[in-house]
């Protein structure tokens, strides 16, 4: 054993190893510094903390993590059911979803929209909730920002600067649900005022959706356009 | 030098001829193929999900591979008597342990150059493919290298490829884990806890560093520090493994 002891002291792998431990030792306060830039750049609030989002969080699959809720968040919005359980569900995905990944901006706008402009929802309350969260962590985003002045002036009736908002996100974006909305709003305009500048901007953006990768929205657009030729005729 | 690249290089071979081994690879080539189909329901972030999901599908896989790999290595040499051979042909125990660790170390840039070329080519056609998947992908390796030196230490030093085998996992789920090792032992002032949380969490690699894939914001990190911190970190874990391994009856 005395001789095993005295073998190990006279081996200068021996020192390696502590020369690289007291290197370590050292370089830790440095590494703890950037762990703080990390900790600092994560989700601040414990809205979203679930077992499940924990674990991710720790186990250092965030992004993974935000990936399948994304998608289930998605399902969810597509499935339609009881609309007081889809607003719960919505609301707590999107929740967790900031929670792993605050910078991902296609969750408050697209959760924060179905929230607030689909007519069965109409949560202006909890939209203006996922909204604020996105502003608090992504503030220089302007998209996000126009959406939001959208769906505040949406929940005070107030088209004009409604439209006005909606179009800049919907020029920055050309996020197919709201071009939608959009044209509709306009064509809406003009059968009620029947100004043609109206008829001419709802043709825009119907126009915009024929170009859309999902089926049904160019579908819509396809139509519409179809219809207000005929109109435009007359 | 020429001794260790060439046991390297051998063990390099006789991993690509592992039948556990190539299996985890085809099951990880197939997973990335299986993440596209998510860009049908991810509406409009498909590019992105295909990303994050298929880098961790790569890293956990060859994670997969590396854990049995660098955990049964020397025990399956010693128990096929093969080991024999090598230290019988002026090879010494420190030249055929730097030799092993170099070898895994090939299979796991080996493994991320071919599911993550899979999945770059994926990333490419998305429009997807940037500077970021390429850093994601080498800080994989690398945080996987790490691993894989700490695998056969364990192996050396348990004797049991079971024991070994979950000596390692642990080490990659608490490396994960330090910055809430650090949590805790901040509220335990005054304690042998505290010692004993803070020993490991300097002792502890620090994965969630090295998690590039997963970082929110990139930019401010010092990544020159953590490439030194990895290198001092593989240094004496192989050093470690060199005087266990010296000591060791075969």
């Amino acid at each position: 054993m005395e001789k095993d002891v005295m073998l190990l002291i006279k081996d200068s792998k021996l020192y390696i190893v502590l020369g690289c431990l007291t290197l370590l030792f050292f370089l830790n306060p440095y590494l703890k510094k950037e762990e703080d830039i990390l900790l600092k750049s994560g989700y601040r609030k414990t809205d979203g903390m679930t077992q499940n989002t924990l674990f991710l969080k720790i186990m250092g699959m965030k992004k993974v993590g935000t990936a399948f809720i994304w998608i289930d968040q998605i399902l969810t919005v597509g499935g339609g059911g009881d609309p007081e359980t889809v607003i719960k569900k919505i609301k707590n995905n999107s929740d967790k979803i900031s929670y792993l990944d605050p910078y991902f901006l296609t969750n408050y706008n697209f959760s924060g929209s179905i929230l607030g402009l689909i007519r069965i929802y109409k949560r202006f309350d909890l939209a203006s909730e996922i909204y604020e969260k996105g502003i608090e962590y992504n503030p220089d985003d302007l998209v996000l920002k126009n959406y939001f002045a959208g769906i505040m002036a949406a929940s005070k009736n107030n088209m004009d600067a409604l439209l006005i908002n909606f179009e800049r996100v919907v020029n920055n974006t050309k996020d197919d649900l709201l071009t939608n909305m959009v044209a509709y709003l306009y064509e809406r305009r003009y059968k009620k005022l029947k100004d043609k500048k109206d008829l001419e901007k709802a043709l825009r953006y119907w126009g915009m959706l024929v170009e859309s990768k999902d089926e049904k929205y160019k579908e819509i657009g396809i139509r519409k356009i179809q219809t207000l030729i005929i109109d435009k005729k007359k | 030098m020429k001794k260790i690249l060439t046991i390297g290089k051998y063990t390099l071979k006789e991993n690509i001829s592992n039948k556990v081994f190539n299996g985890i690879l085809y099951f990880g080539v197939l997973s990335i193929f299986f993440t596209t189909l998510l860009d049908e329901v991810a509406l409009y972030e498909g590019g992105r999900v295909i990303r994050d999901s298929g880098l961790f599908f790569t890293e956990f896989l060859i994670m997969l591979i590396i854990v049995y790999i660098s955990s049964t290595y020397v025990i399956k040499a010693v128990t096929e008597k093969s080991i024999y051979l090598v230290l019988t042909k002026a090879v010494t125990k420190s030249k055929y342990i730097m030799g092993i660790n170099l070898g895994i170390i090939y299979s796991v840039f080996c493994n991320v150059l071919v599911m993550g070329g899979i999945l770059g080519i994926i990333l490419y056609i998305q429009g997807e493919f940037d500077w970021w998947y390429i850093r994601a992908l080498f800080f994989i390796g690398l945080k996987l290298s790490i691993l894989s030196s700490l695998g056969i230490f364990f192996s050396i030093i348990s004797d049991s490829a079971v024991t070994s085998t979950i000596f390692t996992l642990f080490t990659y789920i608490l490396g994960h884990g330090v910055m809430e090792i650090k949590a805790i032992s901040e509220k335990l002032t005054g304690t042998v806890f505290q010692w004993i949380l803070d020993l490991l969490y300097i002792i502890l690699p620090k994965f969630n560093l090295l998690n590039y894939k997963d970082h929110l914001i990139t930019t401010d990190i010092n990544y020159l520090l953590i490439i030194g911190y990895i290198i001092v970190y593989i240094t004496c874990v192989i050093t470690a493994t060199n005087i266990v391994f010296q000591r060791k009856r075969l």
